[in-house]
């Protein structure tokens, strides 16, 4: 499922709309801006303004709700958490008390302040990175954050990881289903079936590891005997996409 | 003479002897073959002779030159290594930036490196895929897109670990069309290793036969077949067309000079049989 998901984001950004065919530098130098300035400036006006917009663009390129709501979700619980603790412990003039338990918790009005600032703003934030994720494919992704003089070393382990993560997360899956043919994870309740569970599951979680300790030797030969250097991604990223995307362009 | 082994040995560190004593002459524009069976050492001897592990006794020469001689930019500019399963070579996130890798490592300029990778794709039929990521390709098309790596660096020799495995009988002959046409055409010279022994014979015209970290044979598909006790003790077989031409001469007392290795001796051969039977009655 997890593997469907990354494919379908990849899916996305193959297809062709206004925002994809966009240069990914404008993308990245427009969502890193958004980023400071929604750091920068205090209330939620801003937030929420972006949010809207990003909104309406994953609408306008017809981005499945789906998506939308099961990236966001698990941030957005985060966030509403960070909220409640902040509604309640910041100190400040209370706005309403609850009576849990038989004490009195206080609701302040700094505490809502702070808390719906850091709400909107993780739920911007997040909302940004998806618009990012769903029209910018990876490898553009890479090389413009190389042309913004990102250290190359963690775009190209990154770009590495990028590649890697299907081919891995296949070779976990064929254990997986390996395992499951003779009762690694067998059916029924109890603390037996438990542990036989765990034990399959770290078996398989090392198996992944050796397997890509091995990939990495096979790989890193494969490199050399393409002249490796030191550069993964090689080229210069001198031309704006109408002019080509090609890396070594 | 372009690439030579001579008494190459190779241990591991466990102390495993993977090859024992190998001498090997590859002569320029031929395309060769290296059978052996699972285990035996072939993958490990190609790692040696592209110098990415280094014997423990022997030398690797190419062009008159020991391997290690070479910078690591002109030994791979001039041996091309194409690994047996694509997924350990296509580390970039596109086809053409994959293909680009060597290229580029190599310094050429942009416009170069381009022309370079569009020939590449070109050669192996997939110019259309230059933008298409990794893992939405078919393995044979991987097997495609890791060859076109290779050949962006235009080598003299190409050597490929088992290029066939895994594919389907088209895509088997698709990809050793590929290879016939760059050894006949781009003049490459080719070293495939494989154990699939009906192949061999149509394609490649000279064959080293690895046993027990030995070549154990050497020469033309005739004189190599033509072995059979060393092909079988080298936990290979004939041919299938051989079989039924050793089978017909054994058992059915026809008269063969050689046993057939391809469908096309064979028809040629029962067709003369045939020929000759009804010339006999006639």
């Amino acid at each position: 499922m997890i593997k469907e998901s990354y494919f379908a984001v990849d899916a996305l950004t193959q297809r062709d709309n206004l925002f994809t065919r966009m240069d990914a530098r404008v993308k990245v130098i427009l969502s890193i801006t958004a980023l400071i300035v929604l750091l920068a400036i205090p209330g939620v006006k801003f937030a929420l303004g972006l949010v809207g917009l990003i909104m309406a663009a994953l609408f306008l390129i017809r981005i499945p709700l789906k998506l939308v709501i099961g990236r966001i979700a698990v941030p957005l619980i985060f966030g509403i958490f960070v909220f409640l603790l902040l509604l309640f412990f910041q100190n400040g003039h209370p706005i309403f008390t609850l009576h849990v338990l038989g004490s009195n918790i206080a609701g302040t009005r700094e505490g809502f302040i702070l808390g719906t600032t850091i709400l909107a703003r993780i739920t911007a934030s997040v909302s940004l990175l998806l618009f990012l994720s769903v029209t910018t494919p990876v490898h553009e992704l890479g090389h413009a954050l190389i042309y913004l003089r990102f250290p190359k070393v963690i775009v190209e382990i990154m770009l590495l990881t990028y590649r890697y993560l299907f081919v891995l997360w296949d070779e976990g899956m064929r254990i997986r289903q390996a395992q499951t043919l003779r009762m690694g994870y067998p059916d029924g309740r109890g603390i037996r079936t438990w542990k036989r569970s765990v034990k399959s599951i770290s078996t398989l979680m090392a198996m992944v590891f050796i397997r890509a300790y091995d990939r990495a030797e096979s790989t890193f030969d494969a490199m050399q005997a393409r002249a490796y250097n030191g550069n993964v991604t090689g080229g210069h990223y001198k031309s704006w996409k109408t002019k080509g995307m090609q890396p070594w362009s | 003479m372009v690439l030579e082994a001579k008494e190459v040995q190779f241990s591991y560190s466990d102390g495993t002897t993977a090859l024992k004593e190998i001498n090997l002459h590859i002569p320029r524009g031929h395309f060769c073959a290296l059978l052996g069976p699972n285990g035996v050492g072939k993958t490990t001897f190609f790692k040696v002779l592209i110098n990415l592990l280094k014997p423990s006794q022997g030398e690797v020469r190419l062009d008159g030159q020991p391997v290690s001689n070479y910078s690591r930019a002109e030994l791979y500019r001039r041996i091309g290594f194409v690994f047996q399963d694509p997924n350990d070579q296509l580390f970039a996130p596109t086809v053409g930036e994959d293909v680009a890798f060597g290229p580029t490592n190599l310094k050429f300029p942009p416009a170069e490196i381009a022309a370079r990778v569009q020939t590449a794709l070109e050669l192996v039929g997939i110019p259309q895929l230059i933008n298409k990521p990794i893992h939405y390709l078919s393995y044979g098309q991987k097997k495609r897109a890791s060859i076109a790596g290779v050949l962006a660096m235009r080598p003299q020799i190409m050597i490929l670990d088992e290029p066939t495995a895994g594919l389907d009988p088209l895509g088997v002959r698709e990809i050793m069309n590929l290879l016939v046409r760059l050894n006949k055409q781009e003049g490459i010279t080719i070293l495939m290793a494989t154990h699939d022994v009906d192949l061999v014979p149509i394609y490649a015209n000279h064959i080293f036969i690895l046993n027990e970290g030995k070549i154990v044979l050497d020469g033309s598909p005739k004189e190599v077949f033509s072995q059979k006790q060393l092909i079988r003790s080298a936990h290979l077989r004939l041919p299938r067309v051989a079989h039924l031409g050793e089978i017909l001469f054994n058992k059915d007392n026809l008269s063969i000079d050689s046993l057939p290795l391809t469908i096309g001796e064979a028809r040629r051969m029962v067709v003369s049989q045939v020929k000759g039977t009804g010339d006999s009655h006639g």
